[in-house]
This record gives structure tokens, C-alpha cells and sequence, in this order.
């Protein structure tokens, strides 16, 4: 995928991704890895930038398998911006997809 | 580069952060790899899962609104403690400088207030060890500010005086010359009085010569000797009207015609 898409559509990603479960971080990027091809070096700090607005909350879980993991939460405001860029994700790609049709046809 | 390097390097980078919070990272970090590693990738395979590690440095930091000032183009890695270095440099030559212009300053205001050559020398040598406020002070009192000020201040005063003498004297020859035209019209005034109290006198005689021979001038007699008596009147009352020192020198005349001579020797009359 173009690096310019990625950019743009990560941050709906990692937004959708917490919403229904709290995450780590290296399960978060696994859940990420799995739609966009990225790097750890582009999710971490976006984790970090993400909960500077906060629209993130961390806390330390016990793990059986070795220190407590951070783990991220969503909040309230990150919901209301996951379902912004939402919004102008799907009007972003039907407008893109509509003119692609057209062109075609 | 192995984890510890990565973990150290990073750490560098991160160092215009907070403390609390290059832990936090850190331990993320190292706890992500250490993740990768369990799931069996090679710790050098999970480090490059990072990618650059200026370019990560710089996401972090953009994170924390921190202008990273990553050079993409040259692949610069960042080093503040380069920058620390250079930020303390330039601070301390700043101070250096700002304390040269601050002493170029200091000797610039002494050099124009100082115009005695030799008190500036000694000036200067008192202020390379120590000022004292007695050397200051007579410094200041040589001082060509000082010096304007009192020939300003000299000349102000001799031009005050001028101006009060001025108007001093003025003020007396006008109440001189009023004193003199006062004087002279009472005066003048006795001696039309005293013209026509002889007058009157001459005239009275007449009269009483012919009321007794026989003339009916009794009515003009006394009327003569009413005129005589107000002349007398305006004589008195003119003389009292001139001022007091005019008084005093016909009075002194007065005094030095009536000297007399005994056995030899003036003495001064009573009248």
C-alpha cells in the first residue's frame, strides 16, 4: 500500500482496533500488521501521540509471561475521533470510488 | 547493533524528554522486543522491525510536539548532547560578550564624566580593585557635568542679581523722584500760602488804617483776617504734608545756623 494511504488511515486503524478490546502494544501491532504493512518504528509513537491527546489511556497488567504489560484504552474523545476520521474515510473513499466507476464506464 | 545498544542510543535521543517518560518508553520498547523475540524472530531481525532509528526518534518527539530537526538527506542521527554543548557555549560566550559590552559600556560613561585626566587614571585603577565612594564622589566634582553646572548655575545667579538690583534701584529713584515732586509742590504750596498770608497781613493793615479814619471796612477787615488765618492754615497743613527726611535736613539747617561759640569752641544750639 502507498506510504502516503497508510499514514493517512493508521491512526483509524489503531483507534478501531482498541475500541472493542484494551491492547498492548505488541499485540496492537500485530492487529494492525494484519491490514497495513507497517513497522514498529510508525506505530509506537503514534501509540504515544495518541494518548498525549487522550485518546488513549495506559495502565500496567500483570503478565504470566514475564513484566506488566501497558496496555491502551480508548476513551470517550478517542471514540468521538475514531468515528470522525471514520466519516471522512468512507466519504473520502465512496467519492474516490464513485469517480473511479464513472471513469470506467 | 544489539538491544542494549538500541535501548542506549535511543535513550540519547530521548534525553530533551523527561526522565519519567524515556523509562516508560524504554521499557515498552525493550518489552516489545523481547515479545518478538519469544515469538521466535532474531533480536537483530526485531530491531529493524523499528526501522531508522533517527526517524523513529523523530516520530517519538513529534509525539510531544518536539521539533526533531531530523535531516532526512543527510541521515543525521540526533545528539543532544551536541546540542546541550552547543547551547551552553553559546550561552556562555553570550554572557562574555554581554559583560565586555557591559564594562566597554561602564568605561565609556566614565570617560565622558571624568575630565580630569589624572582623577580618571586613579578612577580606573580604584575600580580594577575596588570603588570607593569618597574617590567617586570627588571624581564626580571634577566632572565637566559638574563644572557646566555650577558656571550655569553662577551665571543664573548673577543674572538673578542683576535683575534684583535693577529693580531695586528702579523702585527707589521712582519713589525718590515721586518724594522730590511731592516735596517741591508742598512747598511750592507753603510759599504761595506764605505769600499770601503777608499779603493778607499787608492788606489788613490797610483796612484797619482806614476803619479808623472813618471807612466802613470792618466787613472787608475781617474778611482780610480769614484769609490771613487760612493762609496760615495752608502753610501748616503743606508743611505737614512733606515727608519726614525733608523735615529732618531743615531741621538740621535749622539747628546749624543756631550754633554758637564758647570760649573758642562751636557748640551746638537749642531752639
Amino acid at each position: 500500500m502507498n506510504v502516503q494511504f497508510k499514514k493517512g488511515v493508521l491512526e483509524l486503524i489503531v483507534l478501531e482496533s482498541v475500541r472493542n478490546k484494551d491492547m498492548y502494544g505488541y499485540e496492537l501491532v500485530e492487529e494492525v500488521s494484519k491490514v497495513v504493512d507497517v513497522n514498529e518504528g510508525t506505530i509506537y509513537p503514534l501509540l504515544k501521540r495518541l494518548t498525549n491527546e487522550h485518546y488513549f489511556e495506559t495502565y500496567l497488567k500483570e503478565s504470566t509471561e514475564g513484566p506488566p504489560r501497558k496496555y491502551y484504552h480508548i476513551t470517550a474523545t478517542g471514540v468521538l475521533r475514531r468515528d470522525e476520521l471514520e466519516a471522512g474515510w468512507t466519504e473520502f473513499a465512496d467519492k474516490v470510488s464513485a469517480f473511479l466507476k464513472e471513469r470506467q464506464h | 547493533m544489539n538491544k542494549q545498544d538500541f535501548l542506549k542510543k535511543l535513550e540519547k535521543n530521548l534525553s530533551v524528554l523527561e526522565e519519567s517518560e524515556i523509562k516508560d518508553i524504554l521499557e515498552e520498547y525493550e518489552q516489545h522486543i523481547d515479545m518478538a523475540m519469544q515469538g521466535g524472530i532474531s533480536e537483530e531481525e526485531a530491531l529493524k522491525e523499528f526501522g531508522d532509528l533517527s526517524e523513529l526518534t523523530a516520530g517519538i518527539l513529534e509525539a510531544y510536539h518536539v521539533k526533531a530537526d531530523y535531516n532526512k538527506d543527510n541521515k543525521t542521527a540526533l545528539d543532544f548532547d551536541k546540542i546541550q554543548e552547543s547551547g551552553k557555549k553559546t550561552i556562555a560566550g553570550a554572557k562574555k560578550s554581554a559583560g565586555k559590552l557591559g564594562q566597554c559600556f561602564g568605561n565609556l560613561i566614565m570617560k565622558i564624566k571624568l575630565t580630569n585626566q589624572k582623577k580618571m587614571d586613579s578612577f580606573k585603577k580604584v575600580v580594577g580593585n575596588k570603588k570607593t565612594d569618597k574617590l567617586q564622589h570627588e571624581a564626580n566634582h571634577d566632572s565637566l557635568f559638574y563644572r557646566i553646572g555650577n558656571v550655569i548655575k553662577n551665571f543664573v545667579s548673577v543674572i538673578w542679581a542683576c535683575i534684583c538690583w535693577s529693580c531695586k534701584t528702579i523702585l527707589k529713584a521712582s519713589v525718590w523722584c515721586i518724594k522730590i515732586i511731592w516735596n517741591v509742590f508742598w512747598l511750592w504750596q507753603i510759599g504761595v500760602f506764605g505769600i499770601a498770608m503777608l499779603f493778607g497781613i499787608l492788606m489788613l493793615g490797610f483796612m484797619l488804617v482806614l476803619l479808623f479814619t472813618g471807612y466802613p471796612f470792618v466787613g472787608v477787615s475781617i474778611m482780610t483776617l480769614g484769609a490771613i488765618f487760612v493762609a496760615i492754615a495752608g502753610v501748616l497743613i503743606s508743611y505737614s504734608l512733606i515727608t519726614s527726611e525733608l523735615k529732618h535736613m531743615i531741621a538740621n539747617k535749622s539747628n546749624k545756623d543756631k550754633t554758637i561759640t564758647v570760649d573758642g569752641k562751636e557748640v551746638e544750639g537749642h531752639a
